[in-house]
This record gives structure tokens, sequence and C-alpha cells, in this order.
């Protein structure tokens, strides 16, 4: 309790520099936090992507034929969709989508059109996603399900087609064409890329299979895989680096050449935004990370550090008075850490609940947040929901953060301060 | 007194030397951050070609067959031209329009990149290598493009209409030792088809991607009556939620039998959306710089805040011995700046040794004695800012001191 006391006292006593170690660790926080968060954002779990830890993405193909001929593009045809990632070991679903997410426009009659954006998906799609559906169901039957033109909404879309949220068997126009609704689901962010939409149609496999070539690469599909509980991502990739080894082997004997770039790609990858005619440089993404982490935290732990000593000399006597009653330079050293720790975790604590309330305000102004490339402004401009923020992996994170600063600022002065001898302390020759 | 200075300082040397690495850090990350700033906004005060203000931009679609409202006579190419013609007519006799043009992909604010070769014919000079934007000829009303030659709009268009193209400015060209303008009215082929020959019309300034981007080849404006996937709507004045309206309340507008115009946008959506990514990393850079001079202050603050403290005794005694407030002000002031001036010669020598070379490398500006000079600007803005933070951060100490009462402070020692 005297503990306490004490340090409560020294920081009525010393409230300018209280004040100023307090906002300095407070900055230092709140821009740690905001930065590993929004980082996070592509692995967080949230509904309806609950396991993006165990979901691959299969896309993208990049050939050439020497100086003459280099062509990438993300999508790739049916046929070698299956050829690459069909009956892959340790995976527990395979998912064939389209590759892009088209912006139609929805209509019913006596409503305003609008243009939104959906996505054609097969039946599989639902099985990997833990989507909630407020009205009816998903289509288990793709084939089935493209014939009768079967239509998924989310609720935003049923709403401003229809002011109301169950609206499963009533119909609706996409593009003009009349749709059937199966079911609603609940609203998915713009910051989940592989579910985010407004409306999911069927997709036929025997349609693209169909209106395929057979040497057509370039397609407009992408592949979502479900890994099994406890496999790796590394070991998927080097089932996969082999397939297109031996595809590469088939197009060589007409002197192309295809280049692997490191598929399927996890989230964390994805949001590199690499292209497909580079791999995902993952290592560089981190060190640059790592790199902005250090600086915000050596920057500010430097500072106080140098506070933090200039304070320990207006202890001197007391820390004299203490050892020269038999107090440990072990007790001394846990003392000023302690103390110190509880200024860092103040300020931490204040960092971290801005940084929160920041990054649902204005995060899309300061980060790279949902969508890829070339965005609409309604997706670039999304706020994380709560739950991403609000995670007990980030509080915890944050004060990992707070303990290494503290450690990193106040160590070396309470060392020199618990190694001045007893006398020369008591007597203020220091 | 300043030999005094640096025996006190020498005798604070641990301090000292933390506060000196701290600001070494500062410095640099100052001097970068304001570097890659300047490198990102510096095109925004170049001429960019172009003017969006009020234009939106719609695409065209057709009805499929499976849709109930797919009409059997307007199936055929001409038909569908037809219609496409009836819509365009429609916008531009809608009292809030002013200009309507189609074209695929021509407009700015997206990072479309149409290289081609312009070649003279009969003749060696170098090829002109620009971005080449195909559009029907009202472009030049609906993003206001700019003749270097003094021709009018009406004039420009009158070229497109007759199949001439327009060429803008282009740096590399320039370089070679040639104008632009010098190629107005000489025939050119583009690509390697020799075949058909263009006409320079006229030279306009560069179209460039966007507002910060700046322009690294030529733009050729082509007249083109093939690609109609899209249609960009100069609106007038003032009169753009009139026109959206309009649009949305009118089937008219939108829809002919089996062409419709869908996915309204306006430019300046189409533009905050291009430059987000750029303007998040300008963002960012401006906090990172914000964030090491506000570390700094506080840690600055704090520190002479206690040194202050524990030199009351001496200070008294100066003051007792004659000096000044601006003395003592001037003292707190030198201390720190002086630990700036070891800071940034120490990090000054290792960046122009080792960072700018490779960095002025990596933008191909390692010859061009304008970014050596700039770099040399921002340089000294970066060290004038942090100064003017570290006086910031005295001063507070510094009135403490300049406040001790002598006698008072002399009877407590």
């Amino acid at each position: 309790m005297n503990y306490f006391k004490q340090i409560i006292y020294e920081m009525k006593h010393q409230r300018m520099m209280t004040w100023v170690s307090v906002s300095g660790t407070a900055l230092s926080i709140f821009l740690v936090m905001a930065f590993f968060i929004t980082d996070n954002f592509s692995s967080v779990d949230v509904a309806p992507e609950t396991s993006r830890s165990r979901v691959l993405l299969g896309e993208g193909v990049h050939i050439k034929e020497g100086d003459r001929y280099d062509s990438s593009g993300m999508s790739i045809t049916l046929k070698l969709a299956e050829k690459i990632y069909t009956g892959l070991d340790g995976i527990e679903r395979i998912s064939f989508v389209r590759g892009d997410k088209s912006a139609e426009q929805l209509s019913v009659a006596g409503a305003e059109p609008f243009v939104a954006d959906g996505r054609k998906v097969d039946a599989e799609f639902w099985k990997i996603f833990d989507f909630k559906f407020i009205d009816g169901k998903p289509f288990t039957d793709s084939k089935a399900a493209a014939a009768e033109r079967a239509v998924v909404l989310t609720r935003s879309a049923a709403r401003r087609l229809f002011n109301e949220d169950k609206v499963a068997g009533r119909d609706i126009e996409i593009r003009m064409i009349p749709f059937h609704v199966v079911g609603v689901v609940e609203d998915v962010s713009p910051l989940l890329d592989n579910t985010y939409g407004y409306y999911f149609t069927a997709l036929d496999k025997e349609q693209f299979r169909s209106t395929e070539s057979d040497d057509a690469i370039f397609g407009s599909l992408k592949v979502i895989l479900k890994m099994k509980d406890g496999v790796d991502a590394a070991y998927i990739k080097e089932q996969v680096k082999n397939r297109y080894d031996r595809f590469g082997a088939e197009l060589k004997q007409n002197g192309k050449e295809l280049i692997y770039h490191d598929q399927p790609y996890t989230g964390e990858e994805l949001t590199l935004f690499f292209g497909s005619n580079n791999s995902p440089d993952i290592k560089s993404h981190n060190r640059q990370q790592w790199i902005i982490y250090a600086l915000l935290l050596l920057l500010p732990a430097i500072n106080l550090s140098s506070m933090t000593r200039s304070r320990l000399r207006h202890r001197v006597s007391e820390i004299g008075v203490r050892r020269a009653f038999g107090a440990k330079k072990v007790d001394i050293i846990g003392q000023l850490l302690g103390e110190n720790l509880l200024i860092t975790c103040m300020g931490g604590i204040i960092g971290f609940l801005f940084c929160i309330l920041f990054l649902y305000l204005a995060s899309h102004l300061f980060f790279e947040m949902g969508g890829s490339f070339e965005s609409s402004l309604e997706v670039l401009n999304v706020r994380p929901d709560f739950s991403m923020l609000f995670r007990w992996q980030n509080f915890l994170i944050a004060f990992i953060v707070c303990f290494i600063l503290n450690i990193v600022s106040a160590t070396v002065p309470a060392w020199r301060a618990s190694r001045r001898n007893p006398a020369e302390a008591i007597s203020g020759t220091h | 007194m300043k030999r005094k200075l640096i025996k006190q300082m020498c005798r604070e040397w641990r301090d000292n030397i933390w506060l000196i690495l701290s600001l070494m850090v500062v410095f640099t990350v100052v001097w970068g951050g304001l570097w890659f700033i300047h490198a990102e906004v510096y095109g925004l005060f170049l001429p960019k070609g172009f003017d969006c203000t009020d234009v939106y931009s719609l695409n065209v679609r057709m009805i499929e067959e499976s849709s109930p409202y797919y009409e059997e006579e307007g199936k055929d190419g001409e038909s569908m031209r037809g219609d496409f013609e009836v819509l365009l007519r429609r916008l531009r006799e809608h009292p809030t329009v002013e200009a309507v043009m189609y074209h695929w992909g021509a407009l700015p604010y997206n990072y479309n990149f149409m290289g081609n070769n312009l070649t003279v014919a009969d003749d060696t000079i170098p090829k002109y290598y620009g971005n080449m934007r195909e559009a029907s000829p009202e472009i030049v009303d609906v993003i206001k493009l700019k003749s270097l030659t003094g021709s009018t709009p009406a004039q420009l268009k009158e070229m497109l209409r007759r199949g001439e193209l327009l060429i803008s400015d282009n740096e590399d060209f320039e370089e070679k030792g040639y104008d632009p303008i010098s190629l107005k009215g000489r025939k050119v082929f583009i690509g390697s088809d020799t075949a058909k020959l263009y006409r320079i019309g006229d030279v306009i300034e560069n179209v460039r991607r966007n507002d910060y981007e700046p322009a690294w080849a030529g733009t050729i404006i082509k007249p083109d009556d093939s690609s109609w996937g899209q249609v960009a709507v100069r609106v007038k004045p003032g009169m753009g939620k009139k026109f959206e309206e309009a649009f949305k309340d009118n089937k008219e507008l939108r829809i002919s039998r089996n062409v419709f115009l869908t996915e309204l946008e306006s430019m300046s959506d189409m533009r905050e959306a291009n430059q987000r990514s750029i303007e998040i990393n300008i963002r960012q850079l401006i906090v990172l710089v914000s964030f090491v001079l506000l570390t700094i202050f506080l840690g600055l603050l704090g520190t002479f805040w206690f040194r202050i403290q524990q030199r009351v005794g001496e200070i008294a005694i100066r003051k007792i011995c004659g000096a000044t407030r601006r003395n003592i002000l001037g003292r707190v002031l030198s201390e720190g700046l002086l630990l700036l001036l070891i800071a940034a010669v120490i990090s000054s020598v290792i960046l122009w040794i080792f960072v700018i070379p490779g960095l002025l490398e990596k933008i191909g500006a390692s010859e061009s004695s304008e970014w050596w000079i700039k770099t040399l600007w921002i340089e000294l803005i970066a060290l004038g800012l942090v100064a003017a933070g570290i006086v910031l951060s005295l001063l507070y100490p510094a009135f403490r001191a300049m406040n001790i009462e002598p006698a008072l402070a002399v009877k407590s020692e």
C-alpha cells in the first residue's frame, strides 16, 4: 500500500513530469497499436470469415515467352483451376468463385434501382464461410440454383429494395434479368475481401466449361481453399508449386514459361497488392513493420529514459537511506521499475483507448484498408467493426508494448540509481 | 561563456549522448519524412492538363437476351449503335448538361496506361512515346483540354473530327532535343502500323493520370468512333445534384431499347478513390514527422525541466553576479540548439554519404542538380523545424530559470 502511496505522491509532486511521461507514452502506444491493429485486419476472425487462418486463395497466372510475350492475370480458367487446386492433401473444402466482384444494377418494381457489388459463387462457398442467414437458406446445388437464377441478398440490399429484411421467395432484377431471392444474410464488411458483396448469385461450372476454350489459361475464376485444422499453408503451397511445375512442363513444349508466384495466398499476403506478375514479399513487409514499431517505441523510450534518469537524481538521498537500512539493489530496481510501469500503463491505457476511437472514426484516412486496387469510394471508406478492434489480443499486445517501453526506458536509470554508494547518496556527494 | 557551456555539457555527457542520439533519429526521420512528402506532392503544383470538376462517368451496358426487357428489333450492332446515339442526344439536350463524350478508359483518375509510339513518316526524328487516350472529339470540352499553341476548343474538336491526333508536351522527347510543337502538321504512324498515317493536329498540355503523379510520358488523344463502352458528361457549373436526380428519375436518359447507361459516378468521387492510397502515404508521413517532433518536444521539456531544477543554485549565483534574464534564456536555448547541431552534423554526414545518393538514384534523379539542391533545402527545413521544436520545448523550463529569485534560491541551498 505504501508503495502505491509513494507513487501517487511522486506523481502529484512532479506534476509536470508525470504529464510529460504519460502523454509521451500514450502517443507511442497510440501509434504502435494503430499500426498493429490495422495490419492485422487481414487475419482477424470475424463473421462470416471466422477461420481466416485456414483459408487460402488460389489465383494468378504469369506466362512468359522470351522477350516477346509477358502476360499475367489474377483470374484463371476453370480447367486450370481444377488442374492446380483439386485433390490437394490437407484441404477440407474447395470453392470456385468468379474472380471479380461485379457492380450491377439491382432493381425491383416500385423501388429506385441502385448499383451494388455482387459475387458469383458455388454451393461450397456457403460451407467455407459462416454467413448468418436472417431469412431463407443458401443454395446447395450450384447448377440448379444457376438455372433458376437464385440470389442471396445481404440485409442492406434487401432493405434498399423492399424496405424489409425477410424477403426470401420474392423476385428482383439484376442487370434487368429476373432473379429469385432464396436467402438473406447479415451484411459483410468490405474489409473481408473473400466474402464482401451485396448479393450472391450461383456459379454453374458446366456453363464455364462450355464457354472456355481448351487451351485458354486466363479466365474469370478464383479458388477458395479451406485447409484442414492444423495444416500449414506452406504444405499446401508446396503441393501447388509441384502442380505448377507439372503444368509448366506442358507449356514449355509450346515455348512458354509458366512462372510460379507462391500461390495460393494467405489473407495477410493478399493485402500487399503485389499484382499477378510478382510474388508477395511478406518478409520485406514484416521488416518494414518492425522498423516502424522500433522507431515508434525506441524514440519515446530514449526520451523517457533521460527523463527517468533526471527524476531519479532527486531521489538519490531516499534511495541511499533505503539502501542503508538494508534494501537490496534488486528491491530498489524492482520498485523503480514498478513505479515506472504504473506511469507507462496509465499512458498505455489512454493511448490505447484513443487508438480504438481513432481507428473506428478515421482509420480509412490513414491506413489502406478495404478492397483491392482501384476500389470504389464506398469500399475505401469502410469503418472497422468494434469486434475487430476490441479483441483480447490487442489488449495483450498493448500491455506487452507498455512493458517493453518500461523496460527499455527505466532499466538503465534504475540500475544506476541502485548502484550508488549509500553513504555518498545520503551525504549528497553525487 | 561558450567554454563554460561546453564544460557543463561535458559534465552531463551521459544524458547528452542519449539526447544527441535521439535528436539524430528525430532529425533523420523529419528530413526523410519531408523528402518523401515532397516527392509525393510536388506534382500537385504542376499543370495537370485537364479539369474534371462537374464531370460524371457512366458505363454503357446491353440488356441480355434472357431479360424480359430485351427487344428483338434492337439486337443487331447497327440498332444498338443507333440506340446509343439516341441516349447521347438525350443527354446532350438535357438542360443541366454542357458536353457529352464517349470513350473507353480515356478519363483521368485511373491507372490505365496505353503506351504507344508515334513515328514521323519519312524522317529520323526519335519516336514520340505517350499514353493514348481514345475518345470522341467532345473530350476537348468534357475534360477541357488546353492547346499550347493557342487553338480554340472548337478548333481542337474540329481537328479530332477530321481524324487528326493531338499530342502533348513530353519531357523525354524534349530532352532528346526536339520540341513536340515541331510535330504539328506532320504525318505519323502508330506503333508498327505503317499503313495508316495520322496528321498531328495540335499540341496540348499533358493530361496526367491524377493530381499527384507527374507526367512521365506524353499524351496522345486519338479520335475513336468504335470505343463506346463509357460515357462522360460535363454538367453546367453547380448543376451536379440536379443532373444526378434527373438521371435517377428519368428513364429516358438511362435506357433506349437494349442499350442502357449505368454506374453514374462523379469524377470527384473517382478522384478521391484513385488518390486515396497516395494521400494515405502523405498523411502517414505527416503523422510520423509530427510524432517525432512531439516526442522530442516532450523529451526535452522533461529533461531540461529537471536540469533547471538541479541548477537552481548555480542560476541564482549567476543572477547575483549580474546575469540578465536574457543571458539565462540564451544559455538554456544554446544548450539545446548545440545538441541539435552536433546531432545534425553527424546525421548529415551519414545521410549524404550513405543514403541520399541511393535515394536519388532510385527515383532516377541522381544526375538532376535540381533534386540535389531540393534535397539540401529539405535538410535545412528539417533542421529549422527540429530547432523550432527544441526552442518551444525549452521555453517553459527557461522561463522557470529566468524567474528564479536569487536570494531565496541561494538561501535554500
